[in-house]
């Protein structure tokens, strides 16, 4: 069986307030592999998201690459590990475009010129303009702002990509450039969403999350159709 | 509104533009202080130094007219002062005060029209200002106009909505403001998971203005002549 | 209440800048220390929320409407250092954007909502933070707090021979007091608001409810309070003394103490020689000042003995 990149087992996290908001999860992801996380609102999957990277610690083990992600490995993990969250906009948070990407590479230690480098190609490979690097996030579009939001991670050259609700109030075009873009990626990836339609040119694996359990784990297609997850059947 | 406007006009190419944003401080300094200084400035004084501001406006390939226009905003404000030392007796230093306030006013409009923030912050830590005031400042900077929005939006929905002043519209204005601070609170999570997760420090990078060179302190000197020579007029 | 320049009298501007400086860099220091760094978002967003909140209008009727300053509320949320750092971003941003307030009166914009207001908010709101009285702390806090910048700024501006006839001061106490109420008003409701949003969502690490001060402590805010309120009326007791309504001005005489104008700052150059104030102008609304002054300080007291007094139940 060939070694995995993510392996997660019996995750459980107890929120603060008491509520149960993961139990027992655990999957596999292998390398260059996409994985699709559904579930209804509030069933775990920001949750789970947030575990992976090793913003939130709950009990159970998470491996990636073979190596567990514990509290004092937390810089190796993110650097390995790139969420990219459903607001642009609360990821955006430096002056310009070029400094918010560069913001990644610069903690990870390389100096100033290199970041830029760096940002600059992980900026052309979502596609922004040279014209846009001077620019104030909050003058981009919905899209454009996406992308800068995937090139800040990029630049950090992550082993696995998790992605939640990436097509929010993305219009049909910006979709399209989404689709291509993440196929063209060769990073593993798992993309929490409720589109269906945009999850299938991705991938046709998915797992499935209700209250914080793992309920099934197998072929997108038939997931959706056992949990009626198509709202236009 | 005057965000778009701002960061459009700050991130310009121009002489102006592309000096060091140091020396634009320090004359800007220099020019408001020596204002301030000159008690009764006599009307050439005032002309000469109009001049050189519109001088520095159409240098700096701003709009001259919207610039104007917005200088203006200061003077109702200022205005009403000048009006009550008018009305205490001395009608002269009423003059004076509003000319030389208005001066002010503009010579720090056109300054950081033409100097992208991210230059002035960095120009700040240059000069020791605290560190955590100036990344605060920015962080501010970043979403004041996103969460500005919001409130728009409320006040907006309020008035469509056939608002009038009264018990009731405090009520719902102290409600906008309670939901606004919720809002911003979650806001405030998820910039801080998105700064972690791409490896934050608990420092914001700044970037790095190249060191003065003998074109900065000629353009320092210059101006400062100048400044001098407005003085002597 | 943002002073312009070109408003204040160059020893004005200067000294209060000289005093704003080092004062900043202090605040800033001890907000570091207080509040872990990676609250750095929490700080800049809960700023830009209060900078926002301010463009909300509270239609008071008549034309006027009142805005929220904020200064007690981010000191609630933030804890008084952060607060008052954060108040000072905001001015920052107001006179270098906006051109809301000068830069050379940064000083004393910065001195007289950054840090004295703020100050003068959150006392009375962690003195009064127990149990039913909270609500009580917190509108004295807000109250407070915009009455202390007014008064400092009119102050201000009459150390720089800015004299305001009578009828005038009277409106402008009349118009902070206003805003002052709204901002207690508000302030109030906020904080119950954040409260609700507590008890039903996850976990907020934000403590609204200034913490319980161990006795110590406690009598060394109060001995702040007193102080504070000593700054505040000798700054005051110039602009009364340049004012002298007959009342006091023969109560005065009765007792001995010479009056008559004299000259009470000099500076180097003759150009720039602030003239004596002048005893022509009176005002019974300084006599109103001081009123104010004297709630100011009885709250702060009354809070005191107060908080004293449950101090046995921790």
């Amino acid at each position: 069986m060939p070694a995995s990149l993510l392996e997660v087992r019996g995750l459980s996290y107890v929120q603060p307030n008491g509520v149960k908001a993961l139990a027992e999860v655990s999957f596999r992801l292998h390398n260059q592999e996409t994985l699709t996380l559904l579930g209804p609102n509030g069933s775990g999957k920001t949750t789970l998201l947030l575990h992976l990277n090793g913003t939130l610690q709950g009990t159970g083990s998470i491996y990636i690459e073979g190596l567990p992600v514990t509290g004092d490995r937390l810089r190796e993990v993110r650097r390995s590990v790139g969420i990219v969250f459903q607001d642009a906009d609360e990821q955006l948070f430096m002056p310009t475009v070029l400094e918010d990407v560069m913001f990644g590479p610069l903690n990870l230690g390389l100096s100033a010129a290199d970041a830029e480098i760096t940002a600059v190609q992980a900026l052309n490979e979502v596609g922004i303009t040279s014209d846009l690097l001077r620019r104030p996030p909050f003058h981009l579009s919905q899209g454009e702002k996406r992308r800068v939001a995937l090139a800040g991670v990029l630049a950090m050259k992550p082993k696995l990509l998790l992605l939640d609700e990436p097509t929010t109030s993305l219009d049909p075009p910006g979709q399209k450039l989404l689709i291509k873009l993440l196929k063209a990626l060769p990073q593993s990836k798992i993309i929490a969403t409720h589109d269906i339609h945009f999850a299938a040119q991705l991938s046709n694996r998915a797992i499935f999350l209700d209250r914080g359990q793992l309920l099934a784990d197998g072929d997108l297609t038939g997931i959706v159709e056992r949990y009626g997850w198509n709202p236009y059947s | 509104m005057r965000h778009t406007t701002f960061a459009q006009w700050s991130n310009q190419d121009s002489i102006v533009h592309a000096a060091d944003a140091r020396v634009k401080l320090a004359l800007l300094l220099y020019f408001v202080v020596s204002l301030a200084l000159v008690r009764f400035p006599t009307p050439l004084q005032l002309g000469a130094c109009l001049l050189v501001l519109i001088a520095t406006i159409i240098a700096a390939r701003l709009p001259l007219v919207s610039i104007i226009r917005i200088s203006l905003f200061s003077v109702p404000f200022v205005g009403v002062f000048a009006i009550i030392v008018y009305l205490s007796g001395d009608g002269r230093r009423a003059w004076a005060i509003l000319a030389k306030s208005y001066l002010s006013a503009l010579s720090v409009l056109v300054a950081t029209s033409s100097t992208p923030l991210p230059r002035l912050i960095a120009a700040g830590h240059y000069f020791r200002m605290p560190a955590l005031l100036l990344e605060v400042t920015q962080v501010i900077y970043r979403y004041f106009f996103v969460i500005g929005a919001q409130a728009h939006q409320m006040q907006t929905s309020f008035q469509s909505r056939g608002g009038k002043p009264g018990l009731r519209a405090l009520r719902a204005s102290s409600g906008m403001i309670a939901v606004l601070f919720g809002r911003s609170y979650e806001k405030a999570v998820i910039v801080h998971q998105a700064m972690l997760g791409r490896g934050f420090t608990g420092r914001l990078p700044s970037p790095a203005l190249r060191p003065l060179g003998a074109v900065d302190f000629t353009l320092l000197g210059a101006g400062l002549l100048l400044a001098f020579g407005l003085h002597s007029i | 209440m943002h002073i312009p320049d070109n408003f204040l009298s160059t020893p004005v501007w200067a000294t209060l800048d000289a005093i704003a400086i080092p004062t900043v860099a202090m605040v800033s220091r001890k907000a570091q220390q207080v509040t872990d760094t990676n609250r750095l978002p929490l700080l800049g967003v809960m700023g830009a929320f209060v900078f926002a909140a301010q463009m909300i209008n509270f239609p008071v009727g008549i034309g006027t409407s009142g805005h929220l300053v904020g200064g007690t509320l981010l000191a609630c949320i933030l804890g008084p250092w952060a607060g008052a750092l954060v108040i000072t971003s905001i001015l920052l941003i107001q006179a270098l954007v906006f051109q809301d307030g000068g830069i050379l009166a940064l000083g004393a914009n910065v001195i007289n909502m950054g840090l004295l207001g703020v100050l003068a908010g959150y006392l009375p709101a962690k003195l009064l933070s127990r149990g039913k009285w909270k609500a009580h702390g917190l509108f004295i806090g807000g109250f407070c707090s915009v009455m202390v910048s007014g008064l400092l700024a009119l102050t201000e501006l009459t150390l720089s021979n800015v004299r305001m006839p009578p009828a005038l001061l009277e409106a402008s106490l009349g118009l902070f007091a206003i805003n002052a109420a709204i901002e207690g008003a508000i302030t109030v409701s906020v904080v119950r608001a954040i409260e609700r949003l507590r008890s039903s969502g996850p976990s907020m690490a934000v403590e609204t409810s200034p913490s319980r001060l161990a006795p110590r402590h406690m009598w060394r805010n109060a001995l702040t309070a007193m102080g504070l309120a000593a700054v505040i009326l000798a700054s005051i007791g110039v602009l009364v003394a340049s004012a002298l309504p007959d009342g006091l001005e023969h109560v005065a005489k009765t007792l001995g103490m010479p009056f008559g104008a004299h000259p009470l700052l000099h500076a180097p150059l003759r150009d720039y020689q602030i003239q004596a104030l002048g005893t022509n102008w009176l005002s019974r609304a300084s006599a109103g000042l001081v009123g104010l002054v004297l709630i100011y300080v009885v709250c702060a007291l009354g809070g005191y003995l107060l908080g004293r007094g449950r101090r046995s139940y921790s």
